[in-house]
């Protein structure tokens, strides 16, 4: 009966504070949000729909089948489903170099003089004439990209030509090899347990730790520590009402999930026993800041350089593989890491990594262990 | 100057340089962006890179010029082409039979944004091994083109948005600091007690703020040159201007934020996720390209798309007309001037009261 009161209290009074639901319910899921709509294109198999304009510059009008196969690969990019490719002529190359520094376009490509004597050549005469077109770029990526768009283009339209349109006596089929397990790659498969971890650290690093600061710092603690209601009450009240902010995050992200390709994984016992594992071992972030800090105005700072660092250097974003190798020993020990990779093995279908479950376990044992030992003077000083 | 203005700055500067969460996101987070983000640009170089293809089946060895210029690996069986493919030995691979033939991709967050490209280069190569493909009839010969006065490379692009996005976030948070955090703690109040005049209060306390910016600033330079070798060829005449323009203008945001949320600890929500929505669309990351073309337009209306346009300006990788650097220059200090005054008047000089 005491601990049910307590914790509606708390829970009232922890969303009652715009920044708590804010963070920990919000933010994971407009992120989510966010990243989704912006690259989970990229990471399909079709690639991204970019959004790039050429420049053409003739130094000399084509003609005959020259001209008829370039324009006709001009008019098959821009009308490609998906793409919104353009091209548009210039007049010099310093105009389409001007429109290029401009952001007007992404890359010019120049006919030189005599293209079109490649005519010859494409008509099966004994001819031996090559075109070299001239592609002018820049180092921007959309440019880049532009670039190598062309190249393939190009490639392809030389294949064409050689074979005058016959089909070559060669069939592909295309095989995946996931390196994550059997589970196709998809990006929202990649971000969802991310973002799951996301809440579970912001509880873990913020709430917690600084909740416990506050309530000692606004006399709460002394307040309960008077009345009737025991340690253990406080304590379990307090962990309630972080699971039931958890739990409402969780539930908004489960949801907007629903509006998006996760896979049905998610609903997985495994996945879902892997998550309360996470929710529960995460925890030693917290627990070890407030065995340590006993003020406010440095748990501030403190946790928050923590938890940027833990989520740039835990996968949660991109793959550690890209953090450079002098900081990926705080990978190698940090459990956000682990956790996030078991989550993401689960929604894989590949096992759960060994190093998934002693980590996160041997941190929240060190942290724990720490955290009772202070809280025990805490709670005798008050 | 007198010695009271002096004797402030010197306080701030204190208080400034004490302020551990000032240090962090102002000179430490851009730090731990240029290594991580640094590291993911320089491993994909410029998109020149040559790929690994591994291949196993039926084949002759004259298939390998069919690959050139990249580098081709041959495999026994097509389990063991499989393999290499997952332990990241290759980047694609292909099992070659008489008319048939399978390429295999690997799906995982590195290499997916690179896939559609691989796989059409191994298809044509393939084919072109098919008909004994004997010379290209058209190539493209590539031209690097400098968008400014200097030759640049995808991380010059990347550490110029690095640095815009600081002056942003030291700005922004910089105003909520000065106005928020300190009328909130009744430095405000004390400090109007004195002698001392508005202005002293709000220049002093912007100057250590835009100190604060240019040392951000000077880390990201020599770190950058340090890790990578990025030589960006300021001219610090023209820099200078731009850390001082944009860190007022930047602060100006700052107060914008501070009015529309009010409270200063809802200000600091506001403006961190304006620094996340700003991060995302600043074009410094990834190319706006990719993101949905209804959401392009969001860019423009940043007001850090516009410092980092001058700062790939003053490096010499972006062209600019000079009377629109002017322009924007001038509208940094010009509109972030007047809502300084603004601040200073609304939660300054009421304090003196």
């Amino acid at each position: 009966m005491k601990v049910r009161s307590l914790t509606t209290a708390m829970i009232k009074d922890h969303f009652r504070t715009f920044e708590v639901i804010f963070w920990t319910v919000l933010f994971p899921t407009g992120l989510f949000i966010l990243f989704t709509s912006i690259f989970s294109q990229v990471f399909t198999e079709g690639g991204v729909e970019p959004d790039l304009h050429y420049g053409v510059h003739y130094e000399e009008s084509t003609y005959g089948l020259t001209d008829g196969i370039f324009r006709g690969v001009f008019h098959e990019m821009e009308s490609a489903e998906g793409s919104d490719f353009t091209f548009r002529e210039v007049d010099s190359r310093e105009a389409g170099i001007e429109l290029m520094r401009d952001e007007e376009i992404d890359a010019l490509i120049e006919f030189p003089p005599g293209f079109s004597e490649i005519n010859e050549r494409i008509i099966g005469e004994d001819s031996e004439e090559t075109g070299t077109l001239q592609l002018y770029h820049t180092s921007r990526s959309e440019s880049l990209l532009a670039r190598d768009i062309f190249h393939s283009v190009i490639d392809e339209a030389n294949l064409q030509i050689v074979t005058q349109g016959q089909e070559i006596p060669m069939e592909f089929e295309q095989q995946t090899v996931t390196e994550e397990g059997e589970e196709d790659f998809r990006y929202e498969n990649f971000i969802f347990p991310a973002m799951l971890l996301l809440s579970i650290l912001t509880i873990s690093f913020f709430d917690m730790p600084l909740g416990l600061l506050d309530y000692v710092e606004r006399g709460v603690l002394k307040k309960i520590n008077a009345s009737p209601v025991k340690p253990r009450h406080y304590y379990i009240a307090l962990m309630a009402t972080q699971f039931a902010v958890l739990l409402l995050a969780m539930a908004v992200l489960y949801l907007t999930s629903t509006f998006y390709d996760v896979s049905a994984r998610i609903y997985s016992l495994a996945f879902i026993a892997y998550l309360l594992f996470s929710s529960i071992t995460a925890l030693s972030f917290g627990l070890l800041l407030s065995a340590f800090i006993k003020k406010t105005a440095t748990m501030a700072p403190v946790s928050n350089i923590l938890f940027f660092i833990t989520m740039f250097l835990s996968g949660l974003y991109f793959e550690v593989e890209v953090v450079p190798g002098f900081l990926r020993w705080y990978s190698v020990i940090n459990p956000a890491t682990h956790l996030v990779n078991g989550l993401r093995a689960i929604l894989f279908e590949n096992p759960i990594p060994t190093a998934s479950f002693y980590i996160p376990v041997l941190w929240f044992a060190g942290s724990l262990g720490a955290f009772i030992i202070n809280q025990k003077k805490v709670m005798q000083s008050e | 100057m007198n010695n009271r203005f002096v004797n402030l700055t010197k306080t701030f500067m204190k208080e400034t340089f004490r302020n551990k969460l000032d240090i962090f996101f102002t000179m430490l987070f851009p730090v731990l962006f240029i290594i991580i983000f640094g590291n993911l640009f320089m491993l994909g170089g410029n998109g020149e890179e040559a790929w690994d293809i591994g291949i196993a089946g039926e084949y002759e060895s004259d298939i390998e010029a069919y690959f050139s210029p990249h580098e081709m690996a041959t495999y026994d069986s097509e389990v063991e082409l499989q393999q290499a493919l997952e332990d990241g030995a290759v980047d694609v691979g292909v099992h070659l039979r008489e008319e048939t033939a399978t390429v295999y991709l690997l799906e995982s967050f590195q290499s997916m944004g690179e896939g559609i490209f691989l796989q059409q280069f191994v298809e044509n190569a393939i084919r072109k091994y098919a008909i004994d493909f004997e010379e290209e009839i058209t190539t493209v010969e590539d031209q690097l083109v400098a968008a400014g006065d200097v030759e640049a490379f995808e991380i010059d692009y990347l550490v110029t948005g690095i640095m815009g996005l600081s002056l942003l976030s030291g700005g922004m948070f910089a105003t909520i600091g000065v106005f928020g955090r300190y009328k909130k703690q009744g430095v405000i109040k004390r400090f109007m007690a004195t002698p001392m005049k508005p202005w002293e209060f709000v220049v002093s306390a912007s100057l250590t703020k835009v100190l604060l910016n240019f040392l951000s600033i000077l880390v990201i330079v020599y770190l950058a040159r340090f890790l990578y070798g990025v030589t960006l060829g300021f001219h610090w005449g023209i820099f200078l201007i731009i850390i001082l323009t944009s860190s007022i203008g930047m602060m100006g945001f700052g107060v914008l934020v501070l009015l529309v949320f009010k409270k200063t600890e809802t200000a600091l929500t506001g403006a961190s996720i304006l620094y996340v929505i700003m991060t995302f669309f600043s074009r410094v990351y990834f190319p706006v390209a990719f993101i949905p073309d209804q959401f392009q337009w969001v860019s423009r209306l940043l007001p850090v798309t516009y410092i980092i346009e001058v700062l790939r300006y003053a490096a010499g990788i972006e062209e600019m007309a000079v009377s629109y650097f002017l322009l924007l220059n001038l509208i940094f200090v010009g509109v972030g001037g007047l809502l300084l005054i603004f601040a200073s008047r609304m939660f300054v000089s009421t304090e003196k009261q």
